[in-house]
């Protein structure tokens, strides 16, 4: 086989305060003709650079590419920028991760094509579109002569990932770049977009270079992978190869971060990444025990106003008739893709938002609340956030804000200073770094000190939004194996939020099923995971990409969307019935299609 | 994923407020610019010690000498010494109608974003209603209503701020409370008022501080002008707008005085321009375009 | 859009409301009798009260103040207490003189503004942006009455090129223009270049340059149409701001526009005249923010829904 690209010892560098600084050290690397290779590694590998710098796209005068990128025989870095325009689009395209930017916004998507056919081959205006029309075709948009003339703004986040596929395809390119082309989409609509995209590379003899953090979409879609880290190749190998046997010791604690759906099959507990360090207890308390938090018919609705008079013109059924219990020591998950209703499920538990019935009970309060949060829950139900950076006070050194909740309750300086130190530790991390700014923490850190903070007042319940989702996978087990582990000593209650499949089945007892506002299914984990019922559950599970590329398999190719919570306001909602499947494994009727 | 790319990290406490100066040139050159006229107006006068009002009509339209190193006026008075003391009102105008649309202004925009619905609404539709009249206009009526003098002129002036200052710490406000820091210290028990304190106003100041420097510039031009059409400040006191109004009739004959309270009020107006401007550059970089 | 265009409508004519109310207790509390003014030093205490009567300033200010609501709902703003002319009228004729004095400024503002703009974003922080942005600083910082007075002196007083005042042919509009158009320079460039700096740093733009898009394609079928909507507002916001705020201006230049007219009237505690003038100010300002909104639904389908 030829190789499409061949790349020797590739250094790019930054200028960064009047020094080059190299993030690229002398990389090699080749793409077969019609081979996928995946490019893997965290962030700061530099992945995406070197893509960028494949592309010649980085600022020229901030940026310096050294080495030699041979595309089709052809060295790129002697090529004029000039040249480069000729080769960009037509011979190598790019697709990248941000469906919902990466589109000229007020630009009919089909011209956003006919724009890069035009650009590169001889054709009239009317081939061109024709051509246009075509590639959405292929992308398999419903109804693409229709949607020619339709700007970005009209098409969902995967359709107008389709839309970016159709662009890079239009010229028939060499080489396919695609920077993390389905990071941003929900679980299932990565699934279609990665079997287009499957598809696509047996129809067009496509060469693709695939750069990607998700091991599980490696698995999927790779032929060889190169494993990056720090701006060096760690490892490249063969993809089957790689996951059988990893030769670099990364490669190796890089899969053992990462969750796999379906690994923990026939275990009932939770179970931490480094198991050998505890063992987590299956069954926290007998299930007769009253529940810590019991939820009752909670229903959420935004009203959505417009025209004139601002009168309400639809609602957001963003929760409809909610019933859920957690028991002390326990972790419940509520899964779902955007729009499912779980963070505001979990925001109004603390009183973010209000609900508009429902009664909401934790335990010890004499009575549950309609609605309302009272303020003697504050203390015992806290939350933790999905964005490390957003939550914390950029202005507020670490010490102080473990203090402020201690000093609010009128606890002297001394004291809570002392306390401080105490959660400091508890988070595994030294006191010594209470004097200093958010700013001077990573991530992982900053979603430590995050838990530290809301341990201050001792709650019983933790409400965790996606608190590991932004995390790179080695620090997500890192975070991960924290909470089980705070679980145990402080006997915690966890509702952990997420849209990752594979880390709720690592680390919850039981686990809800969110679709559209409702719970579709909710059991053991064992039971949902290992015998799940609803076919939405099922598609969901399908959906997750398994890093093991033994057990890669085709999934019939749909273009179905994620369907929104917004509906008329005189629109009321179907009463449901919870089927029972065995003891404490619900599941919704559902119609069948 | 994460990447600490996309998130602004910022140095130590000392490389902040040292170590930007670098990151501004213009921010830098404002800086230096705004220190030279406050020495020349505040440490001036303590130099060149020349009575700015004493009259000697003998003396009057002098040309540059050692005696009146900027030369006399119509009436014999020094203009260094006018030009020092009047600088000294100017920069008294800008400075206190800031300080009073800044007080008035902040506080009823943080409140407005706070409180939400009726409050909110009467704050902000009061603003836009105010926003709709030039400047220039209502610091005519404001000054017509308040009558003429200094003090009047800075109420007058301080009112026509309000505006600017509700708007951006409103703005401001929203984003703070639209953060997670935010809603995790209501969930973690902080009262609203508490969190003013330890959690808006620290992140709101570096952007009311930019916009209060960029409005002393402002206003000491609107109130010169003011002063020049008569509206203001009354003479014999000197003031740049009304030594321009003076200088007018004898422009033919001494066009310096014409254009030294000029360069004098344009050095002034850049400084605080480009200081503002560097400012901004300086703590928030994400700023910058806004 | 039609319902888009009508709340844009009602919420400005609420601002307008209260802003008009406000200014008419406001002016009441003015110090200084628009009766005594108008009677001269010479009238006794008796014509002065006949003459607040005939003026109607005897009754309570909520009084004058529902007869003003009244009279306005027909078509009435009043006559003028300095010349007992309607002020309709007179304003009107001013309203002609500062409207085609502004269009003049604001084009020749934008002439140079707009492309001044596009070039900075374009060459950010080299050269050309360093010394447009300085140009924009300058041009906010210069105080307009003194550079009114310099131009005087140099083109009139000096060099006899051109009158310093007055209206009497096209050379009448140059100076005048200039010194507006100079004072809107700096904030239309500045914010020219931060929506096209914007932009250009867009994910979009970066597609558009993988697909092999030569530069000034990228500019001009990608950057200037998504970047066109603040420049459009700010220029429409100012239009109405010039339109009411040119005082200083036409006063030096002695224009017989609506600035000199509220100086007058302002000086003069001409009530109706204040009033009237306000209230075209305000009008003014909702018609070309109106007007800069319905340009950029042009410019943006998406601002057409919802």
């Amino acid at each position: 086989m030829t190789n499409i690209l061949e790349v020797k010892g590739l250094t790019t560098s930054f200028l960064r305060s009047g020094n080059w600084t190299p993030v690229v050290h002398g990389i090699d690397f080749q793409v077969k003709r019609g081979e996928t290779l995946a490019v893997v590694g965290e962030s700061g590998s530099g992945k995406s650079v070197t893509a960028l710098s494949v592309m010649r796209l980085l600022p020229p005068r901030t940026s310096r590419v050294e080495g030699s990128i041979k595309l089709g025989g052809d060295e790129l870095l002697d090529r004029s920028e000039a040249e480069m325009r000729g080769i960009r689009g037509n011979r190598v395209a790019m697709i990248f991760q941000e469906p919902m930017t990466s589109l000229n916004p007020l630009m009919p998507v089909g011209e956003q094509i006919r724009e890069a056919i035009m650009l590169h081959r001889n054709v009239s205006l009317a081939e061109a579109k024709a051509l246009a029309l075509d590639m959405l075709d292929k992308v398999r948009i419903p109804s693409a002569a229709k949607r020619y003339g339709e700007i970005p703004h009209q098409f969902s986040g995967g359709m107008r990932q389709r839309v970016m596929i159709a662009m890079a395809l239009a010229c028939k390119p060499e080489l396919i770049i695609a920077d993390e082309p389905t990071t941003a989409l929900d679980v299932t609509i990565q699934a279609q977009i990665l079997e287009l995209l499957r598809d696509l590379r047996e129809e067009e003899d496509m060469s693709v270079l695939f750069i990607t953090h998700d091991m599980g979409v490696v698995a999927e879609i790779a032929d060889r992978v190169m494993v990056m880290q720090n701006g060096s190749l760690v490892e490249e190998a063969e993809v089957r190869q790689l996951f059988r046997a990893p030769a670099a010791s990364y490669t190796r604690t890089l899969l053992e971060a990462v969750p796999v759906v379906g690994s923990m099959a026939g275990k009932d507990a939770p179970e931490a990444f480094k198991a050998s360090t505890f063992k987590v207890p299956p069954s926290p308390r007998p299930a007769h025990d009253a529940p810590l938090l019991d939820v009752k018919g909670l229903t959420i609705r935004f009203d959505v106003r417009s025209g004139l008079f601002e009168r309400v013109s639809a609602r957001v059924h963003a929760v409809e008739n909610v019933s859920f219990s957690i028991g002390r020591g326990e972790t419940l998950a509520l899964v779902g893709e955007s729009g499912s209703g779980k963070s505001t499920i979990g925001r109004t538990l603390v009183g973010l938002a209000n609900c508009l019935r429902g009664e909401i009970r934790v335990a010890g309060e004499k009575e549950g609340s309609l609605c309302r949060t009272i303020e003697e829950r504050r203390q015992r139900v806290q939350m933790i956030f999905q964005d490390p950076y957003a939550s914390l006070d950029p202005r507020l050194r670490i010490g102080r804000a473990l203090t402020e909740p201690l000093r609010i309750r009128g606890v002297s300086e001394r004291d809570a200073l002392e306390q401080a130190a105490e959660l400091m530790r508890l988070v595994r991390l030294s006191p010594d770094m209470l004097k200093r700014f958010p700013h001077e923490f990573s991530g992982g850190q900053r979603q430590r000190i995050c838990i530290a903070r809301a341990l201050s007042v001792k709650p019983a319940l933790l409400i965790a939004d996606e608190a590991v989702s932004a995390l790179d996978v080695s620090i997500k087990a890192q975070i991960i194996d924290l909470m089980l582990e705070l679980q145990q000593e402080l006997d915690l209650s966890y509702l952990f939020i997420s849209h990752d499949m594979a880390v709720v089945e690592r680390l919850s007892h039981r686990v809800a099923v969110m679709y559209l506002g409702e719970i579709v299914e909710m059991g053991s984990r064992r039971n949902v995971f290992e015998n799940p019922q609803h076919p939405y559950t099922r598609r969901l599970l399908q959906a997750v990409p398994v890093p093991d590329p033994e057990r890669r398999m085709r999934r019939s190719l749909t273009v179905d969307e994620i369907h929104s919570p917004i509906r008329t306001k005189d629109f009321i909602p179907p009463v449901r019935r919870m089927i029972t499947v065995s003891p404490g494994h619900v599941v919704q009727q559902w119609e069948m299609a | 994923m994460t990447d600490a790319a996309t998130h602004p990290t910022a140095g130590s406490t000392w490389s902040r407020i040292v170590g930007p100066f670098g990151k501004s040139i213009s921010g830098t050159v404002g800086a230096i610019l705004v220190l030279i006229v406050l020495v020349f107006v505040f440490i001036g006068p303590l130099v060149w010690t020349v009575d700015p009002n004493a009259q000697n009509l003998i003396d009057s339209f002098l040309a540059f000498s050692s005696a009146h190193p900027l030369g006399t006026d119509d009436q014999g008075r020094d203009t260094l010494a006018r030009m020092m003391v009047g600088g000294r009102t100017s920069l008294l105008i800008g400075f206190g109608s800031m300080s009073l649309g800044l007080v008035l202004g902040a506080t009823a925009g943080i409140v407005a974003a706070l409180r939400g619905g009726i409050a909110e609404t009467l704050v902000m539709r009061f603003v836009d209603a105010l926003l709709a009249l030039p400047g220039i206009v209502q610091a005519v009526i404001f000054a017509a209503i308040f009558g003429r003098g200094l003090g009047p002129l800075i109420i007058a002036l301080g009112i026509y701020s309000l505006p600017i200052f509700a708007r951006v710490s409103y703005t401001m406000t929203r984003q703070v409370i639209g953060h997670d820091y935010f809603n995790a210290a209501i969930i973690l028990g902080a009262s609203k008022t508490r969190a003013v304190f330890i959690h808006i106003l620290p992140n709101i100041a570096t952007a009311i501080m930019a916009v209060a420097t960029l409005r002393i510039g402002s206003n000491i031009l609107t109130g010169a002008a003011l002063n020049f059409f008569g509206l203001g400040v009354q003479p014999p006191s000197p003031e740049w707008g009304l030594m321009i109004a003076d200088a007018r009739q004898f422009s033919w004959q001494t066009p310096e005085l014409l254009i030294l309270p000029g360069i004098a009020l344009f050095i002034t107006s850049i400084g605080f321009n480009l200081l503002g401007d560097g400012i901004r550059d300086w703590f928030d970089p994400k700023l910058r375009n806004t | 859009m039609l319902t888009q265009v009508l709340k844009t409508l009602a919420h400005s004519v609420i601002s307008l409301f209260l802003l008009f109310t406000f200014v008419f207790f406001m002016i009441r509390i003015m110090p200084g009798d628009p009766a005594r003014l108008l009677g001269g030093a010479g009238a006794s205490d008796y014509d002065v009260q006949t003459l607040r009567e005939s003026l109607g300033l005897d009754r309570s200010v909520m009084e004058q103040f529902l007869i003003f609501v009244r009279n306005v709902a027909q078509g009435d703003f009043g006559r003028s207490i300095q010349t007992g002319q309607p002020v309709g009228a007179e304003i009107l004729t001013a309203l002609a003189w500062s409207f085609s004095l502004v269009t003049a400024a604001m084009l020749l503002a934008i002439a140079f503004a707009v492309p001044a703009g596009v070039v900075a974003a374009v060459k950010r922080n080299r050269l050309p942006d360093i010394s447009l942005t300085s140009i924009a600083v300058a041009s906010t910082s210069l105080p307009a009455f003194w550079l009114a007075l310099i131009l005087i002196e140099v083109f009139s007083v000096n060099l006899r090129l051109l009158p310093s005042g007055g209206t009497g042919d096209l050379r009448n509009y140059i100076l005048p223009t200039v010194v507006l158009a100079a004072t809107q320079v700096g904030l239309i460039t500045r914010m020219t270049r931060a929506s096209v700096v914007e932009v250009l740093t867009a994910d979009y733009v970066r597609t558009a340059r993988a697909k092999g898009v030569h530069p000034y394609r990228i500019l001009l079928r990608h950057v200037l149409v998504n970047a066109a909507a603040p420049t459009v507002t700010v220029v429409g916001l100012q239009t109405g701001l010039v339109l009411a705020g040119s005082i200083v201006t036409e006063t030096i230049f002695n224009w017989p526009g609506v600035g000199r007219l509220l100086i007058r009237a302002v000086q003069a505690r001409d009530y109706p005249m204040i009033q009237a003038l306000i209230l075209v100010f305000g009008v003014a300002m909702v018609t070309f923010n109106l007007l800069a909104d319905l340009l950029n639904m042009l410019i943006d389908p998406r601002l057409r829904k919802k």
